[in-house]
């Protein structure tokens, strides 16, 4: 199960949630619709496999999360983001970019 | 919320988790149906996006970081509910280790108590005492003149002082109490440096005529004495009839020498005996070392200081060493704890045998189990791991159920007196006992649940689910259990073998004869102190009417009394001469000098050899007798009697009036010292003053003890009422405490010896009661064949003495090997002794016998019908 592919994909699952809860408190289904909509239908994951991953991120301390009422009167974990969460969004996001830049870099020059 | 908050929630958080998973199931599931989805298609499409709820709610529970803590929980859950299905063989070794857990909890108290557990007295271990020693006798002490020597000229010590232990009767609240005290100069204190809880202790101050009627009490004695009075300092109590005011008291642990000394009084030592006997040695010092300084200028210094002490006194051949005070206390008792706690280990290991014994039985009776768990993806590391917890369960179990029977354990050790071990009276099972006893039930589950549950997984592995694994698999089982039942014999073989050779040389201690009668014979002891009877006269006074009370009561045929007197504890050894027998120069010939009053031969029946006893004209101003014993006579009078001849010991020359048997004075195991018995009353008044005044009357009578003690106590008050009665028993407890080391150490061998039968047993009995499982058929075959049922218990029992000669056979080989370490604890055996050599075997055969009848009935009164059917 651990291989580095999924590795990856990890990492940056958990970035792009840190990015989706950034702008507000939502629960795991509106999550996962944002996430759907910003990637425009590219990333396609199991939805339930969100949820592993929102856990993980509200142990280490990054997200907090609380019950609330969602928009159909239903109650509902909904997850914020808290300080440092919000720092290592930041941080994930300088690597990402530094990355793809590394990368986008060696790819135009080998051709 | 932290990991742990997270795994004592974890029930909630499983709600939770639900709750969450289904509300997004739930939007999804409409907003497929909003868009248009039949509500079947709707769920289907949801589940399918979704994933399957179950993995996911599983990989939620894991990122919670409480996975192998709640795995833990549930393994320990199922051991409980396995282990409860056995109750029997669970019992068994649950016992088993309560039985060995128990026994070296106990060991293991006096072991950290009176070895581990560091002194009561800061930087112990630059305290040294000194000893002073002459040829042929060490641990001797010091007297004030040589005192005085290394007071003036010792360097290498920080502080320094000498002791001395006294007893003292303690007057000013209620009845006169009996008080062991210490006598001790101010270095004493500066040298141990604990400061007193209250007040203070005493100083250079105190030593002065005027300022050192002060005492210092100990804790316990405050409590007793003075019911925690917190405002103690400043009064006054009477000790000897002087009376002293309290300016201190001690920490609660603070014991200083022995646990028997309750207060410290200054000795001033321009006065009162330190004045007057300057070369009686009596005191004993004890300094510390100056920071910085080794024990190497220490033994510089003590030479040159023996060296100036020897210019003083005459032609003593005296040397002088020095030993840390760590080791006086700890030396005497280090062998025998030692070797009590390595029986005792063997003990455990017979246990741990044992348990291991039963858990590899129950492992390979549960192969179908493991085999399905292994074919079900289970790893044999999870395997394993259950049977560790289950093996740790029962041991941690079994040591519960241990530090129960060490509590008793415990009690029945002090109970045993102080005489037994040097400072048992400090055994008691604290907090570091209790880890030990936690931490051996943990070790021992683990370690030797480990080796069965390695064997028996690795067997379910390769063999698996293939039938008719009994046979194949068990064999190696089989083979370990009759292994570890010959281990358990041997061990057991050695014990009871040791315990035999003890209980033998016990027996033919305590059946000595000490030369005299005790039984019938009440001893009272009591101390007539100086201010009280500060001249002789009044001492004989008292002493005269003491007797005469004392025979006067009715069943009392004879009293007598005497100071010095046998197993009293005291000894009065003094140079003697005898006339025409000039000594070797350099040399001098020492006795035991014994004053006591005519009727003393009489009243604890010793024999006259020679001549006859003292008479009641015997008296001060009458020509001096002496009474000798037959090894003195026969040392200078072989082949003649003495009667006549003439010795002495102080100035006056006397007479020989008789020769008495030899009697035992200290331990019955030890060679008697010539003696020179004296009349009480022909005592120079000097002598009599100093070491006069410690008394016991004997009293022999028909009457039954406790009336012939209470007539006793009552004439011995009404002789004088303020005079304390310190001791009042029959001659022959005071007799029998002589022995309680001895008695202590076979009275434990015994018990564990007791113990390691009883797990042997038990071992024996699982494996014949196996065996007869397995060959079950055989024997209904030879039943069914008309064999009569008593071949069946021949056939059972006899295998089991063949399981057994090995363990045997070993054990006596081990036996006879390591005897060899306990020769000096023995008394008059051999260490090869036939007769405890033949018992232990036969201990051990009748065990094995009686541990294999129960299996051997029962299949003897199987029905065979019953047996041939089932498979």
């Amino acid at each position: 199960m651990s291989n580095s592919k999924s590795d990856i994909l990890q990492g940056t699952l958990d970035m792009l949630i840190l990015k989706s809860v950034s702008l507000g408190a939502m629960h795991g289904y509106a999550i996962a619709q944002r996430l759907q909509q910003m990637s425009r239908d590219v990333l396609q994951v199991q939805q339930g496999s969100l949820y592993p991953a929102l856990h993980k991120l509200e142990n280490k301390g990054w997200l907090k999360a609380e019950w609330g009422e969602s928009g159909t009167g239903r109650q509902a974990k909904f997850y914020s983001l808290t300080r440092k969460g919000r720092q290592q969004l930041e941080a994930e996001l300088a690597n990402w970019e530094r990355l793809a830049h590394a990368v986008s870099v060696i790819m135009r020059t080998a051709e | 919320m932290s990991w742990i908050q997270r795994f004592i929630n974890r029930k909630r958080l499983d709600r939770q988790l639900a709750d969450e998973l289904k509300f997004h199931y739930d939007q999804l599931a409409e907003d497929l149906l909003r868009q248009g989805m039949t509500p079947e298609q709707a769920r289907r499409e949801a589940a399918l996006r979704f994933g399957g709820q179950s993995q996911v709610a599983e990989e939620c529970r894991d990122a919670r970081g409480t996975v192998r803590v709640e795995s833990l929980v549930r393994d320990v859950k199922y051991a409980i509910r396995v282990l409860a299905k056995s109750p029997k063989s669970i019992v068994m070794a649950v016992a088993a280790m309560a039985l060995a857990i128990g026994a070296n909890t106990v060991i293991f108290s006096g072991v950290h108590a009176l070895l581990i557990k560091p002194l009561p007295y800061p930087e112990e271990e630059e305290l040294f005492m000194l000893f002073g020693a002459i040829p042929g006798e060490s641990g001797l002490a010091f007297s004030p003149r040589e005192f005085q020597v290394w007071q003036t000229g010792a360097q290498t010590f920080s502080s320094f002082g000498v002791f001395t232990g006294t007893s003292f009767t303690l007057r000013g609240r209620g009845e006169p109490t009996p008080v062991f005290g210490v006598m001790a100069t101010p270095g004493v204190f500066s040298a141990l440096g604990v400061s007193a809880s209250l007040g203070r202790v005493f100083d250079g101050s105190n030593t002065h005529a005027g300022h050192d009627h002060v005492v210092v009490l100990s804790d316990p004695l405050w409590r007793k004495w003075f019911g925690s009075d917190p405002d103690v300092i400043g009064r006054s109590v009477y000790l000897n009839s002087e009376s002293h005011t309290v300016v201190g008291v001690m920490p609660p642990d603070f014991i200083f020498p022995s646990e028997k000394y309750q207060l410290w009084v200054p000795a001033n030592l321009n006065s009162g005996i330190f004045q007057r006997f300057p070369d009686a040695h009596f005191l004993k010092p004890i300094g510390r070392l100056r920071p910085g300084l080794s024990t190497s200028h220490l033994s510089a210094e003590v030479d040159v200081l023996a060296k100036r002490v020897a210019e003083l006194d005459r032609s003593s051949k005296r040397s002088v060493s020095f030993v840390a005070l760590p080791e006086v206390v700890r030396g005497p008792v280090r062998r025998p704890l030692l070797a009590l706690m390595a029986a005792v280990s063997m003990v455990l290991f017979i246990a741990c045998a044992n348990v291991a014994s039963i858990l590899l039985a129950r492992a390979t009776a549960r192969y179908r189990e493991f085999a399905v768990r292994m074919a079900l993806g289970a790893a044999r590391l999870r395997l394993v791991q259950q049977l560790v917890i289950e093996s740790t369960l029962l041991a941690v179990t079994g040591g519960a159920f241990g530090v129960v029977l060490a509590l008793v354990g415990v009690r029945l050790v002090k109970s045993m007196g102080p005489g037994s071990l040097p400072g048992v009276e400090r055994i008691q099972v604290d907090t570091p006992v209790l880890i030990f006893a936690v931490g051996l039930s943990l070790l021992t589950g683990i370690v030797f649940g480990l080796a069965p549950a390695m064997l028996a997984a690795r067997r379910a592995g390769t063999n698996g689910l293939r039938q008719g694994t009994r046979s194949t698999g068990n064999q190696s089982a089989n083979r370990a259990q009759r292994a570890m039942v010959a281990v358990e014999v041997a061990i057991a073989v050695m014990l009871v073998a040791g315990a035999s050779l003890f209980v033998h040389s016990f027996v033919r201690l305590s059946s000595i004869n000490p030369g005299f009668r005790p039984d019938h014979v009440l001893a009272a002891s009591i101390v007539l102190d100086e201010r009280s009877y500060p001249e002789e006269n009044q001492m004989l006074r008292w002493t005269r009417s003491a007797i005469e009370q004392a025979r006067s009561i009715p069943g009392v045929d004879a009293a007598a009394l005497g100071s010095h007197m046998p197993f009293s504890g005291q000894g009065w050894g003094n140079g003697y001469e005898v006339e025409g027998r000039p000594a070797e120069p350099g040399k001098g010939y020492v006795a035991q000098i014994r004053p006591v009053s005519p009727d003393f031969f009489r009243t604890l029946g010793i024999a006259i050899r020679q001549g006859e006893a003292f008479t009641e004209r015997d008296v001060a101003g009458a020509p001096g007798v002496a009474i000798i014993n037959e090894k003195l006579a026969q040392k200078f009078w072989p082949d003649e009697s003495a009667v006549g001849k003439r010795l002495r010991y102080d100035d006056a020359w006397l007479t020989v009036r008789g020769v008495v048997a030899d009697i035992k004075h200290v331990r019955l195991d030890a060679e008697t010292d010539p003696e020179i018995y004296v009349p009480y009353e022909q005592l120079p008044p000097q002598l009599m003053k100093f070491v006069g005044r410690a008394l016991m009357v004997v009293v022999h009578g028909s009457l039954d003890p406790t009336s012939m003690a209470s007539a006793l106590r009552n004439a011995l008050q009404s002789a004088d009422p303020s005079l304390a009665i310190r001791e009042l028993q029959p001659l022959e407890r005071l007799v029998a405490n002589s022995l309680a080391a001895s008695t202590f150490r076979t009275w434990l061998l015994a018990a564990f010896s007791g113990i390691s039968l009883i797990l042997a047993a038990i071992g024996i009995y699982g494996v014949m009661s196996h065996l007869v499982a397995q060959r079950m058929q055989e024997i209904a075959v030879r039943l069914a064949l008309g064999a009569p049922r008593r071949t069946v218990l021949q056939l059972v029992v006899g295998r089991a003495l063949t399981e057994v000669a090995i363990g045997l056979g070993i054990g006596l080989a081990g036996a006879v090997a390591l005897v060899g370490t306990i020769r000096s604890l023995l008394f008059g055996i051999n260490e090869y002794d036939p007769v405890a050599f033949t018992i232990a075997p036969l201990i051990i055969i009748a065990t094995a016998i009686a541990a294999s009848l129960p299996p051997a009935m029962l299949a003897a009164r199987a029905d065979p019908v019953l047996w041939l059917r089932t498979d």
